[in-house]
């Protein structure tokens, strides 16, 4: 599949009875990341433009979600299926601290990443600090069904939070908030951190997107089908307008993430920077998206089985996932303030 | 430094309207009470629009719903400024308000600019003490913004009307007593905004049912269908047929009163910047919200004064606190994200924003999607 497509195509596409999409299962194999000297990172053998081609389209619905291939499942551990979603970072440690939650149910496992490193951070729970108080109990469960993650599978890890994995689901809340039991970190160069980072935050970005598209998909289909005033929606040039500026400004995106995707075999720094920023400008679209959205269904947007709320509830996991557009911004400030600094040095 | 800044700010706020001194009085009190409830609660972003009895017998004691109501009829005989303010403290301390909008704006109002002297007398100090619920059932499947479209029938009987149909999105009604209807009385028209009726329905007749329509934000809305319910002729609200008239004075009434610019000024507070990055884009929301709040007590003066409130000044207030509202929470989301939303500051305040955010439809689309405001003010403001 080309990233860049045009409408009607992402309209066919996204129209499209679902693909049988079984993959020969797939060896666990470091070498994408292993040939850009990242170490063990955990990536099968896809290209990277087919992979975000992948989720892109799983998010249009194009790929069958409960017939995810094990690969994905398993090493991305990703899946949309009625709204629910599950993540796994490419971070050393995760499958690790993974399988001890899952072994041994009374720890949770936290995972943090930095540009020191990377800690794994099995706690107990049941010892909520008092800043925690207010948030255990029901009020977690609460919170925690409203995720609609996966049961008992998931680690997720923005930087500064940590995510705990639980019997009943998961939780997020600030890494200083939690009591560690044990204690392992692991020394990482830190530039690989980020771009690993980069990357993932570029998989979710390409996710968000498709969100964005598949929102606006919807969206169009509502505004077809929905009459007020004796007309459909769709007559009305305020609706009109409003569908066209998401359009023009979705137009681009694959630009931005194959560049980024061009970058990448050229050097970690320009990726970084460009994964980084099209990642954010792609939670900022979705985001922009699924706000429209709201308005064009009206009331229904309120209501539980209103059609795209299942996007508007991942992109509420999914964005803090990927590192939200925020920090990857800042990051991105970072990056250009460091690179400053160094022109000055250089200077002197 | 910071927070003698936001101090500053805060004590300005109060200030900018010659309010009198009744009304800072009751500015304090309600302060006074707010604070108070907090730490029992439960509070509004818990159960939404939601009434709390215990909340609602407390409004009621200190004779605030209806403040602005003529002692006669129940009121404190204050001022629609009064009002404002009341609810603005109201929605800053997440006070449970739910409840108070729809009986003071909705049924309260409507009956004091299009009701009969008997209906005034029979509903507003019952309302007052509190002793009734109201809510409004205006939307349908198919009519929600094109309001001239409802097709709940009104069939006229020697003893009133029999109600058939069904309405969506009625808040409270699982606990109101009683819902102001827009019905179709008249099939055959020429224009469609003839043969309209709006009275008063009985909610707890065998021949009303309320279901529970679940929201993905966990706060209830019901679907209320009518088999035959019953209305006598003096529920009737202005005259059988002239319907569209009485809604478009209700429509007013609701749109000037759901700014909810206590919770603006709330969420920005809330989110002060500890560092001069980022400080002035909040100045110019926390300008712009102040610019709301004016323009709020601006318009309640109106009401006050007697003079003829349009109906798309209703639709301007709505439309700019939404669209604020809107950019306040996006503030919000952009400084904290979303999932990590203010744990910097406390667990509680996370969960506030998360159920604000989870909950802007309440914000944007309750009382009229923006779309409408705007035709409003195109057509009715701007004569375009
Ligand atoms: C939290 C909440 C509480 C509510 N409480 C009540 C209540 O207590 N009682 C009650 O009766 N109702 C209530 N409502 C319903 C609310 O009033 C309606 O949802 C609202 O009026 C919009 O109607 P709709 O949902 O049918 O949207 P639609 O009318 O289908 O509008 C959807 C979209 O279509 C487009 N559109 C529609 N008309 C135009 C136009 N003329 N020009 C351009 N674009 C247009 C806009 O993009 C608009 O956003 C509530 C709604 C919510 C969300």
């Amino acid at each position: 599949m080309q990233l860049g497509m045009t409408w009607e195509a992402m309209i066919e596409t996204a129209l499209a009875p679902p693909l049988d999409f079984t993959l020969p299962e797939v060896p666990f194999s470091s070498t994408w990341l292993a040939e850009q000297g990242l170490g063990a990172w955990w990536f099968p053998d896809f290209a990277p433009e087919e992979l975000i081609a992948r989720l892109w389209a799983s998010a249009v619905g194009r790929l069958p979600a409960p017939g995810l291939p094990g690969w994905l499942r398993e090493w991305y551990g990703w899946s949309v299926s009625l709204g629910r979603a599950l993540v796994w970072l490419p971070l050393p440690g995760t499958a690790a601290a993974g399988e001890l939650a899952r072994s041994q149910p009374a720890l949770v496992t936290v995972l943090g990443g930095d540009a020191e490193g990377v800690s794994r951070v099995p706690v107990a729970w049941g010892r909520p600090s008092p800043k925690l108080a207010g948030m255990a109990g029901p009020v977690l469960a609460s919170k925690v069904s409203r995720l609609c993650l996966w049961e008992g599978e998931t680690v997720i890890v923005p930087q500064g939070l940590g995510a705990v994995e639980r019997k009943e689901g998961l939780a997020m809340f600030p890494l200083d908030y939690v009591e560690p039991v044990d204690f392992q970190r692991y020394a990482v160069d830190g530039r690989a951190v980020a771009r690993a980072r980069a990357t993932g935050a570029l998989l979710w970005g390409a996710w968000l997107w498709g969100a964005a598209v598949a929102g606006l998909l919807l969206a169009r289909r509502r505004l077809l089908e929905r009459h007020q005033f004796g007309r459909p929606l769709a007559r009305f040039q305020a609706t009109r307008h409003q569908m066209v500026d998401l359009a023009v400004a979705l137009e681009p995106q694959a630009d931005l993430f194959e560049a980024a995707l061009r970058a990448y075999q050229e050097g970690p720094e320009d990726f970084i920077q460009r994964a980084n920023l099209a990642a954010a400008r792609a939670m900022r679209l979705s985001h922009q998206v699924l706000k429209a959205c709201a308005l064009f269904w009206g009331g229904y947007s309120f209501l539980q089985d209103y059609p795209p709320s299942r996007y508007t509830l991942a992109t509420r996991i999914f964005e803090p996932v990927a590192g939200e557009a925020h920090d990857l911004e800042e990051e991105a400030i970072g990056t250009l303030s460091r690179s400053e600094g160094k022109a000055g040095e250089s200077q002197l | 430094m910071r927070s003698v800044a936001l101090a500053a700010l805060k004590a300005s706020w109060d200030g900018g309207w010659p309010f009198d001194r009744l009304e800072l009085k009751l500015r304090e009190e309600v302060r006074g009470f707010v604070g108070e409830w907090a730490r029992r609660g439960p509070l509004w972003w818990q159960v939404g629009n939601q009434m709390v009895p215990g909340f609602y017998r407390e409004l009621a004691r200190r004779g605030w719903i209806g403040l602005h109501w003529p002692p006669a009829l129940g009121g404190s005989g204050m001022s629609r400024v009064a009002t404002a303010l009341l609810l603005e403290e109201l929605n800053y301390g997440l006070a449970p308000d739910g409840g108070l909008i729809p009986a003071v704006a909705f049924l309260g109002d409507l009956l004091l600019a299009c009701g009969t002297p008997e209906q005034q007398q029979r509903w507003l100090p019952r309302l007052a003490r509190g002793e009734v619920v109201a809510s409004l059932g205006l939307t349908e499947p198919e009519a929600g913004s094109d309001l001239a479209a409802v097709s709940t029938r009104a069939e006229p009987r020697e003893e009133g009307l029999e109600v058939w149909g069904e309405k969506i999105f009625t808040g409270l009604a699982h606990q109101a007593d009683v819902a102001i209807v827009l019905l179709r009385s008249e099939v055959q028209v020429e224009d469609r905004h003839q043969g309209l009726t709006v009275c008063l329905v009985d909610l707890h007749q065998p021949a009303v049912g309320v279901e529970e329509l679940k929201t993905w934000g966990g706060w209830r809305q019901n679907r209320v269908v009518f088999q035959g319910a019953k209305v006598s002729w003096d529920e009737v609200v202005g005259e059988v047929g002239q319907g569209w008239q009485v809604l478009t004075t209700l429509i007013n009434l609701e749109r000037s009163a759901i700014a909810r610019i206590g919770l603006i000024r709330r969420l920005l507070e809330e989110t002060w910047p500890d560092h001069r990055e980022g400080t002035r884009d909040w100045l110019r929301l926390w300008q712009e919200a102040e610019a709301l709040r004016l323009l709020n007590y601006r318009m309640a003066q109106a009401w006050d004064l007697g003079k003829r409130v349009r109906p798309f000044q209703g639709s301007l207030l709505k439309v700019r606190a939404a669209q604020l509202l809107d950019e306040v929470i996006d503030l919000v989301r952009d400084r904290f994200g979303l999932m990590g939303f203010a744990f910097n500051r406390s667990p509680e305040m996370a969960q506030i924003l998360d159920a604000v955010e989870r909950n802007r439809a309440l914000f944007t689309i309750g009382g009229g999607v923006p779309a409408v405001q705007k035709d409003a003010i195109a057509k009715f403001g701007l004569n375009l």
